[in-house]
């Protein structure tokens, strides 16, 4: 019995040491615990059969030279271009700060794939943002339309074929002043 | 995993070993968004969108990360946690000894990727964060604590420089 009694024992004390082990995020937790942090939005109700959407022009307000000065979570202004009218009624007037956030930041690489920058989270005063186009790419110069069939036209003279690895495509760069359009679609929920 | 018809005939194909890894709806969703989000870069660009499903092909490392990220707001603006895409690939995607001619990132790398996405974009998941006690997280946890260390001084240094993550 005082042998049962032991086992008993050990399983008991053996499961609250393992129970003990389980992981915390402490980065999580070091980091978050003391903010408060709303829920993000969702957009979980469509109405396919609405085509509704109007096109808001908006152009940048500062530059950006290549990819490599952007980084993720990084917040871009822009201005709208002109006025946004609905239903006879001026929505966004010309001139309204717009804002983006750079939600991906893509590299050019080999073969001419051009860098990209994936633009979201747009916001205008007055405007729900779950009613706006939920992202854009801006993209660099793609020159893969022309490496690709290079590259199939010399594979019988190897090795230059695999030469035209190494033609990188362009950068990404944004003007200021250069406009890019959005669309609101007023009818989503 | 990339299957062929997401890019060339954007189909998402469910295959049954992937299926039943899945667990609960998130996971579903997790698999969906992955699969969705490489699928729409195919859907415009050159030649219809051919020339794009191209250059996914020829950079998969590259798009793999960038697919994993969309996922991830797909995810969220859908309604569904995004931390069960970490659970998703850790289940679904071994770890390799080294990835530098794979045409796959290294599991942990992906990981990484996608929880830096999350603490950024959306770190009200990790704050209220259900999966805490999942096994495949615990997991996570205990093999990116280095991972997570190199993404805790690039935020304390307010470094904007990509962590090169092991």
């Amino acid at each position: 019995m005082n042998k049962f009694l032991k086992i008993i024992l050990c399983i008991v004390l053996l499961s609250q040491v393992s129970g003990a082990f389980a992981l915390e995020d402490e980065f999580a937790d070091k980091m978050l615990s003391d903010k408060f942090i709303e829920p993000p939005e969702t957009h979980e109700v469509y109405d396919y059969q609405d085509t509704t959407a109007i096109p808001v022009k908006i152009s940048a307000s500062s530059t950006i030279k290549s990819e490599k000065d952007a980084y993720e979570g990084q917040i871009i202004e822009f201005k709208t271009a002109e006025n946004v009218i609905y239903k006879h009624n001026v929505i966004i007037p010309k001139g309204t700060p717009v804002t983006a956030r750079v939600e991906t930041v893509i590299s050019n690489g080999m073969n001419g794939i051009p860098a990209s920058i994936i633009l979201g989270n747009f916001k205008i005063d007055g405007i729900e943002s779950s009613k706006l186009t939920s992202s854009y790419e801006k993209f660099g110069l793609d020159l893969s339309w022309l490496v690709f069939p290079l590259k199939w036209l010399l594979t019988p003279l190897p090795p230059t074929g695999t030469l035209t690895n190494f033609i990188k495509g362009g950068h990404v760069k944004i003007k200021e002043g250069s406009t890019i359009t959005l669309f609101y679609h007023p009818n989503w929920i | 995993m990339i299957s062929d018809k997401t890019l060339t005939k954007r189909e998402v194909v469910v295959y049954d070993d992937l299926y039943k890894s899945v667990e609960n709806d998130d996971e579903l969703a997790a698999m969906l968004a992955r699969e969705i989000s490489l699928a729409i870069r195919s859907f415009d660009g050159v030649c219809n969108g051919f020339l794009r499903s191209l250059q996914v092909k020829v950079a998969p490392k590259k798009f793999e990360m960038v697919a994993d990220k969309r996922a991830v707001d797909y995810m969220v603006s859908a309604g569904y946690d995004p931390v069960a895409l970490i659970i998703y690939i850790q289940k679904t995607s071994p770890q390799l000894r080294f990835d530098m001619i794979s045409a796959h990132n290294l599991t942990s790398k992906r990981l990484a990727s996608i929880y830096e996405y999350i603490y950024t974009k959306y770190p009200y998941f990790l704050k209220n964060n259900q999966y805490l006690n999942n096994e495949y997280y615990q997991n996570f946890l205990l093999t990116s604590s280095n991972n997570r260390r190199l993404l805790e001084e690039k935020i304390k240094t307010n470094s904007k420089e990509k962590i090169k993550y092991e």
